[in-house]
């Protein structure tokens, strides 16, 4: 197996906005250069304001978003805490990682925005315009340079163009749209090929 | 039996000041102890004191794994843990003794601020706890109880 | 160098393997069915190392056989991939990780709706309407990209699954030359004769 980072492909990508953040994946699952499926989104909710989205080996993927059931708190978790938390979990796999580099989103208790981006040890970066990862990366991080208002538009948008450049993402993406109020999931069509 | 508990004393004012305070009698068995090393209140960590009444060797072997706690929870989460998660966490260690020799022969008022504000909690040697607004325990806590309830 | 093949019908799914026992350069026999009914409406297929495969799928069986036993309720399909991507992806880490894939078919019968996962030996389990493990799949995804639709009646699906058997024993260079093909439905698990 090559790169773990690359073998099943995906792009996922998140953003702040005025009081909400969005966060965004493709929904493509393949190996290597085929295609297996198309309805594999990496982001899941964590809590009602905290998403999470798990770019790399699907194995892993999925692996990591069982193990939140870590969160057995009876309150809701800070987004920054929930990255923490993440990143420690990561780092206790030290010698032997999950291949996925999580991207955090969501708003802490006074509707601030926090989106974060981590390698696959746990070492995280808190930014306050957006986070790129998966294998679009460096096409995300082209487009996202470039992009003003409106967040829905610029999220969706970037990450288009970003997986029509890239063999290994695409198929459809789904976004969500965090605001203090609600969060609102649109699934978009892509290039289907 | 009781009358071998010191005896200690807690208040607890949400409104005026929005905080929380415990406070103990600190007196010594004998004029001649020095009484700068006895220690009944403590702090788990920044956000979150103990005070106990009962034994105190028992006291001190539950203070140190509530500091280990907390800074387990530190390492996980960067933060330190909401009252209430402490809390849980010394009493499944009470409740985990009463099952082993003897269980541990102390009650704790657990003081503690974090992001939802000031509470108190008091845990029994069985590992059941409650949240109190006010509460005292211990030698003359009938009397103190009385007085906190006019309060 | 195995070939397993699933396709969801409209309440139904149809899965076929190939029927070889390959070790090393020799075909030892060409009737093995590579199957494990998991429970009465649970089918797993699988390929692999072969110890290893025949071993996995049993240890997955038994487990699914007595949980129903132990709780009275039978796993649904969902719950049986779950639990056999976890025993894959635990696996992954070990000192010695079993490579086996596998499909797992199933018809829920309290939602009464066909499933399918497609399960590697990374412990990837993916739902999709219609999926393959091998180099077949090469062949047969993109044809299914083109023929498959979610009203599949079993009689298309049966020709179907034909012609993907048929393209593989034309186009690939490997000598598949028997299939086993079997459905599961609201009656249970049965084999199709085409």
């Amino acid at each position: 197996m090559p790169d773990p980072g690359s073998y099943n492909g995906g792009a996922v990508v998140a953003m702040t906005g005025k009081n909400c953040v969005a966060i965004a994946s493709d929904k493509r699952i393949g190996i290597q250069m085929q295609t297996i499926g198309f309805e594999f989104s990496k982001v899941f909710p964590v809590t009602d304001k905290s998403y999470v989205g798990l770019p790399g080996l699907a194995t892993d993927t999925q692996t990591l978003y069982a193990n939140m059931y870590k969160l057995r708190e009876e309150r809701e978790i800070e987004p920054r805490t929930l990255s923490n938390m993440i990143a420690s979990t990561l780092y206790e796999k030290r010698w032997g990682p999950f291949f996925v580099e999580p991207l955090v989103a969501g708003l802490d208790k006074n509707n601030q925005p926090f989106i974060c981006g981590m390698d696959s040890i746990g070492c995280s970066t808190e930014t306050c315009d957006f986070v790129v990862g998966g294998t679009s990366q460096e096409n995300l991080y082209g487009i996202c340079e470039n992009e003003p208002e409106d967040l829905f538009e610029t999220i969706s948008q970037s990450l288009l163009c970003a997986v029509d450049r890239d063999c290994l993402a695409g198929w459809g993406a789904v976004v969500h749209v965090i605001t203090p109020e609600r969060v609102i999931t649109r699934t978009l069509k892509a290039r289907m090929d | 039996m009781t009358d071998r508990y010191s005896f200690s004393l807690t208040t607890f004012s949400p409104s005026a000041t929005n905080g929380v305070v415990i406070a103990t009698e600190k007196k010594a068995a004998s004029p001649l102890i020095d009484d700068s090393s006895l220690e009944k209140v403590a702090n788990v960590c920044p956000n979150i004191g103990i005070v106990y009444s009962g034994m105190g060797p028992d006291f001190r072997i539950l203070l140190t794994k509530a500091r280990k706690a907390a800074q387990k929870y530190k390492r996980i989460y960067d933060e330190y843990p909401p009252t209430g998660i402490l809390v849980k966490e010394v009493a499944s260690v009470m409740q985990e003794f009463t099952q082993s020799v003897r269980p541990f022969g102390v009650s704790l008022l657990i003081a503690g601020h974090d992001e939802t504000g000031p509470s108190l909690y008091q845990v029994d040697p069985s590992g059941s706890y409650w949240a109190w607004k006010a509460s005292a325990m211990g030698k003359n806590m009938i009397n103190a109880k009385t007085f906190l309830e006019k309060r | 160098m195995e070939f397993l093949i699933g396709i969801i019908g409209k309440d139904f799914v149809l899965v076929a393997a190939d029927t070889t026992a390959v070790i090393s350069i020799n075909i030892f026999k060409v009737d093995e069915d590579k199957s494990r009914d998991l429970n009465k409406h649970i089918i797993m297929l699988y390929s692999g190392e072969p110890g290893d495969a025949v071993n996995f799928a049993e240890y997955i069986q038994r487990n699914v056989r007595f949980y129903g036993i132990k709780n009275g309720i039978e796993l649904n399909p969902k719950a049986a991939a779950t639990f056999t991507r976890r025993e894959l992806a635990q696996s992954l880490r070990s000192r010695k990780p079993y490579s086996v894939n596998v499909l797992i078919a199933g018809y829920d019968i309290t939602k009464t709706t066909p499933h399918l996962y497609w399960i590697d030996y990374l412990g990837t389990s993916v739902e999709a309407p219609y999926v393959a493990h091998g180099y077949g799949a090469y062949y047969t995804t993109s044809f299914l990209d083109k023929h498959h639709h979610p009203d599949l009646t079993f009689e298309e699906a049966k020709i179907l699954i034909k012609k993907c058997i048929d393209e593989i024993k034309h186009r690939l260079i490997l000598n598949l030359p028997e299939f086993k093909i079997k459905v599961v439905d609201k009656d249970g698990i049965r084999e199709v004769v085409i």
